[in-house]
């Protein structure tokens, strides 16, 4: 290696990792870290304070005035940074207080639970039978994998707190809050009693939010959200959706308000669902009196808002959908949506709306249906930038399905389209594996130039190269 | 007397964009000890001098709030020093190097008497695990460099920043700084080639060996 390819690699070093802070620093200031004026607000009130005294002083003289604001300041110094410096948290095992460094697997017996009590006052309880481990501590948080079973965590919130939770192929983001969360036999289900967190991997792709009072369960591609208490919305889940996190632990479950559903307008909804559906006639399965219930009050609520000069009837069907879809109650969406008219909605909605629909019939796990709207998306807004999503989506959805050749066509539009779109590295590293599934050598090599071109460092250069490789050695692609 | 309150000039939307004007009236509502006038600077200064401590010390950094809430007490404490209004930004910086010199001076002395645990990462759950890894391994090495070779080097490699602004935030002439650059790159280097998290970073071939 000579010097200047040294310096080329270097230099893209550089870049990426000055690329990698600025993300960090943008992601942290979305995320409210800075607050908007970068100053903690202990500062803020110490700072006025300060400010207020220095005033009438100043008429004193200066020396005065300057000794009191340095010793002030020096003061002031000493009590935001005892206040906030940030030491690692320790954790309390049984009797034991395992270090930073050595941090344990977690197995707890069939007959008892395994506490860990931190010492910010946060505590995760693997109950019987299950099992993980204590990845990481630091002074934010820590980070837990729950390989198998069920926990109950308390995470006190602080401003800088940031726990992960991994279970299976899905990462949990707490910033503080109370929270079940169980992982069997490639289910996901988690109970959330107080606060917020982000929920994100596999289906999940970016992540998805669940509030208090709510419970989300991924299990076969399905995603729910429903409220807790499961008094709603538990008609169109599997019966293993009843084996939610407390009966799981048998532990004492904190008393929590289920989201409210309203019950108004049965006769309404029981009309809504009734009606056929216009695209896909016998897909929908009747919903249960709860899911029509909750459909009913939200038509009722959405109702007596509806635009004047609508019919009352498909406004209220119109939304239904968009509503539970907010709610995360996918499954329930879909129906609603499915009785306004799939075709009819693809058609009609905006870009943004067309985007969730496509969405929810994903989540829901009805791929051909989101195939439509993505597709009808893509006709209908060429230009708009959620275009590139739903190109994205098609050809993620046609890969899924073993249609390599049609995933391939659709992830070299958007590399095509929108080279310097934010999923074009991975766009670039689908096409890769959509050519290599179609034994396509030609088309291969070209994708996995293109990739190391565009990606020398990404996740598929490794692939790239393995089929380059290859190639000059003459055996065929992997 | 008291004073009557003045509107401090909100922060402008990007840091290119800024008016000259706005920092003089910012710098005269500083001095005047104004109600508000650090949150606006801060709403003004704190994106740009975050990222600058970001660079010194990294993302994985859990001080870099208390470095930056330092900078903030520095900079009202020491605005009677500032003469040009519109040097606020550069005098702004280099107060935010000097402090992170100082805790980095600070770590140097704690590690080698040994009184005090290791600072602790934080998680930075937007980058590639790669790079994270990649990252961790530079500030590694930084945390072995001269503290003298290591800022400068981190603000023009990482931050761009021409030869003649390094200097000025580093507070060093031309000569020095351009002399410390050379320094800090083959340090960098000789330590980087033997780190495994770096070599794909640094040498091709390593990549095309795997």
């Amino acid at each position: 290696m000579n010097g200047l390819e040294r310096e080329a690699g270097a230099a893209r070093l550089w870049q990426a990792l000055a690329q990698a802070q600025d993300a960090a620093l943008e992601a942290e200031e979305v995320a409210g870290a800075a607050a908007g004026s970068n100053l903690h607000p202990n500062l803020h009130r110490n700072l006025d304070r300060m400010m207020a005294r220095s005033r009438p002083r100043r008429r004193l003289g200066r020396l005065p005035f300057a000794l009191a604001m340095a010793a002030g300041a020096v003061a002031l110094v000493l009590v935001v940074s005892s206040a906030t410096r940030k030491h690692t948290l320790s954790v309390q095992l049984g009797a034991s207080s395992p270090r930073a460094e050595a941090l344990p697997s977690l197995v707890a017996d069939a007959r008892s639970d395994l506490p860990l009590r931190f010492s910010d006052g946060s505590t995760v309880t693997f109950r019987a039978g299950s099992s993980g481990q204590l990845q990481k501590l630091n002074s934010a948080g820590a980070e837990l994998v729950l390989a198998r079973g069920t926990l109950q965590a308390h995470v006190i919130h602080a401003a800088t707190t940031s726990w992960i939770l991994h279970a299976g192929p899905y990462r949990v983001r707490v910033t503080g809050t109370r929270f079940g969360l169980s992982w069997r036999s490639e289910r996901l289900d988690l109970s959330l009693y107080e606060g917020s967190v982000v929920v994100d991997g596999a289906v999940l792709g970016a992540g998805v939010p669940v509030r208090a009072g709510q419970r989300l369960t991924v299990a076969a591609g399905v995603v729910r959200i429903e409220p807790l208490g499961g008094s709603a919305t538990v008609a169109l889940a599997s019966p293993t959706a009843h084996d939610g996190v407390d009966r799981q632990t048998g532990a004492a479950r904190p008393v929590v308000e289920p989201l409210p559903i309203p019950t108004a307008d049965v006769p309404a909804a029981t009309a809504a669902v009734q009606q056929a559906d216009e695209d896909a006639p016998g897909l929908a399965p009747a919903p249960s009196h709860a899911v029509r219930a909750a459909a009913a009050g939200v038509r009722g609520a959405q109702h007596r808002r509806s635009l004047a000069g609508r019919s009352a009837g498909h406004a209220a069907r119109d939304e239904e959908w968009l509503v539970l879809a907010d709610r995360g109650a996918y499954p329930e969406a879909l129906e609603a949506a499915k009785r306004s008219g799939w075709s009819s909605l693809c058609r009609r909605l905006d870009a943004r709306r067309l985007l969730m629909l496509a969405d929810v019939a994903r989540y829901a796990g009805a791929p051909t249906l989101a195939h439509r709207a993505f597709q009808g998306l893509v006709k209908r807004f060429p230009d708009d930038r959620l275009a590139a999503d739903a190109v994205f989506s098609l050809g993620r959805l046609a890969f899924e399905r073993g249609q390599p050749g049609e995933a391939a066509r659709w992830f070299r539009r958007y590399v095509s389209d929108w080279p310097r779109g934010p999923l074009a590295e991975q766009a670039a590293g689908r096409l890769l594996e959509s050519t290599i599934r179609l034994q396509d050598p030609d088309a291969t090599h070209a994708a996995a130039r293109a990739y190391l071109a565009r990606a020398p460092h990404g996740a598929q250069a490794g692939l790239a190269r393995g089929v380059l490789a290859d190639a000059a050695d003459g055996s065929p692609a992997p | 007397m008291d004073r009557v309150l003045r509107l401090v000039p909100a922060a402008a939307p990007s840091e290119g964009g800024r008016d000259q004007a706005d920092d003089a009236r910012l710098v005269a509502a500083l001095k005047a000890r104004e109600p508000g006038a650090v949150e606006a600077l801060m709403r003004r200064y704190g994106s740009h001098l975050r990222r600058v401590l970001t660079r010194v010390l990294g993302s994985d950094d859990t001080e870099t709030p208390d470095v930056l809430q330092e900078v903030a007490v520095i900079a009202w404490q020491s605005i009677g020093r500032l003469s040009d209004p519109l040097a606020l930004k550069a005098w702004l910086t280099q107060i935010a190097v000097f402090t992170a010199r100082g805790l980095i001076r600070r770590r140097h002395r704690q590690r080698w008497l040994a009184f005090f645990e290791e600072v602790p990462e934080r998680s930075v759950p937007w980058a590639s695990p790669e790079m994270q890894e990649a990252a961790r391994a530079v500030y590694r090495i930084f945390d072995r460099m001269p503290v003298d070779e290591r800022i400068p080097f981190a603000l023009r490699m990482l931050d761009g920043l021409e030869l003649e602004a390094t200097a000025e935030a580093c507070g060093m002439s031309l000569a020095t700084v351009r002399r410390r650059l050379v320094r800090a790159e083959r340090r960098f280097h000789k330590m980087a080639r033997q780190c495994d998290a770096l070599l794909p970073w640094l040498d091709e071939l390593a990549g095309e060996r795997k």
